[in-house]
């Protein structure tokens, strides 16, 4: 085999490689995005669920038959679906500005294997032809320099990596904070009631069952979702939306070292 | 190969993969797995690469 051949044998390994790293690259993306949304499908499930079964407690205790409060509980169930949309649109967002960073630097690092190839090349070349030290010195300052840049792009997917922990861990948390079913105090009351309060409650759920089940059960999350509405699912939405601007910042300034 | 990683083969070869929780750790497990072929790919690819660079 001549030069020519070598080098173009070499390159078509240098390219197989390449395409085996973004294959594995690109899997393990897949596997981390297709976790991320299926834990989002699972809590916005969990939530219905849970919702559901508040409610349908409730009107258990207020001897409410499911289908007076039908209308009212589908509402209930739509408003919290609405609310969790806009708080997942968040944290995917911010999950998908990730992918994006990832892909990049996975990108420039290989843009930097081929050149430290390119480089290694024109080297071979030059002392083939006899050239003076000097001449190929520069080529070996600037594999030098891609080799750091290897290293800070490694550093970008690192923190990436971290990035999407946290991600989950934060959702995890505010999914937590925001739209866990509590227990309110009327309802606790009445689990714990003796056999006396079952009696008076018989008695006052034949005449104002549905009028207590509405005031103490859909008001609690009525209210909820109007407090959701107009100030909490903002205020972490807006957290999210800094803590993208945060860690793009982050990103830049780390970019740039790997550029400068 | 190791059971849990069959799920992880399955879906990468875009076969569908019931998403159960147990399904999600095997999952998981691959990964982590596949985050360790890349850094030894890149390891190797540089390897490969400075060897060209001694001749």
């Amino acid at each position: 085999m001549d030069g020519a051949q070598t080098v173009s044998a070499e390159n078509k390994i240098l390219i197989n490689d390449l395409k085996q790293l973004a294959g594995a690259e690109e899997s393990r993306v897949s596997i981390i995005s297709a976790i991320y949304i299926r834990l989002n499908d699972e809590m916005r499930l969990k939530n219905i669920q849970d919702v559901k079964k508040d409610i349908s407690y409730g009107a258990k205790s207020f001897g409410q038959l499911p289908e007076k409060y039908a209308v009212s509980m589908n509402s209930i169930v739509r408003s919290y679906i609405e609310e969790i949309n806009k708080f997942m649109k968040a944290y995917n967002d911010q999950f998908i500005n990730v992918l994006n960073v990832i892909h990049n630097a996975e990108q420039k690092q290989k843009y930097y294997f081929y050149k430290i190839r390119e480089n290694t090349i024109m080297k071979s070349v030059c002392i083939l032809a006899g050239k003076p030290e000097d001449s190929y010195k520069v080529l070996d300052e600037e594999i030098l320099d891609y080799k750091k840049k290897l290293v800070l792009y490694e550093r970008i997917i690192a923190r990436c990596d971290k990035e999407f922990e946290d991600c989950k861990i934060r959702r995890d948390r505010d999914f937590k904070e925001l739209f866990e079913v509590k227990e309110e105090t009327g309802l606790t009351v009445i689990k714990k009631r003796n056999p006396v309060v079952k009696l008076v409650r018989m008695i006052t759920n034949k005449f104002r069952g549905y009028k207590n089940f509405s005031r103490i059960v859909l008001q609690k999350h009525a209210s909820i979702i109007n407090r959701m509405k107009t100030e909490t699912i903002a205020q972490y939405v807006k957290g999210v939306k800094q803590d993208i601007v945060d860690f793009s910042g982050e990103i830049d300034e780390m970019v740039q070292k790997a550029n400068a | 190969m190791s059971e849990d990683f069959k799920i992880g083969e399955k879906f990468i070869s875009g076969k569908l993969v019931s998403l159960d929780e147990e399904n999600v750790e095997k999952l998981d497990k691959m990964a982590k797995s596949l985050k360790q072929v890349e850094t030894n790919m890149k390891e190797n690819i540089i390897s490969k690469i400075s060897q060209k660079q001694g001749r």
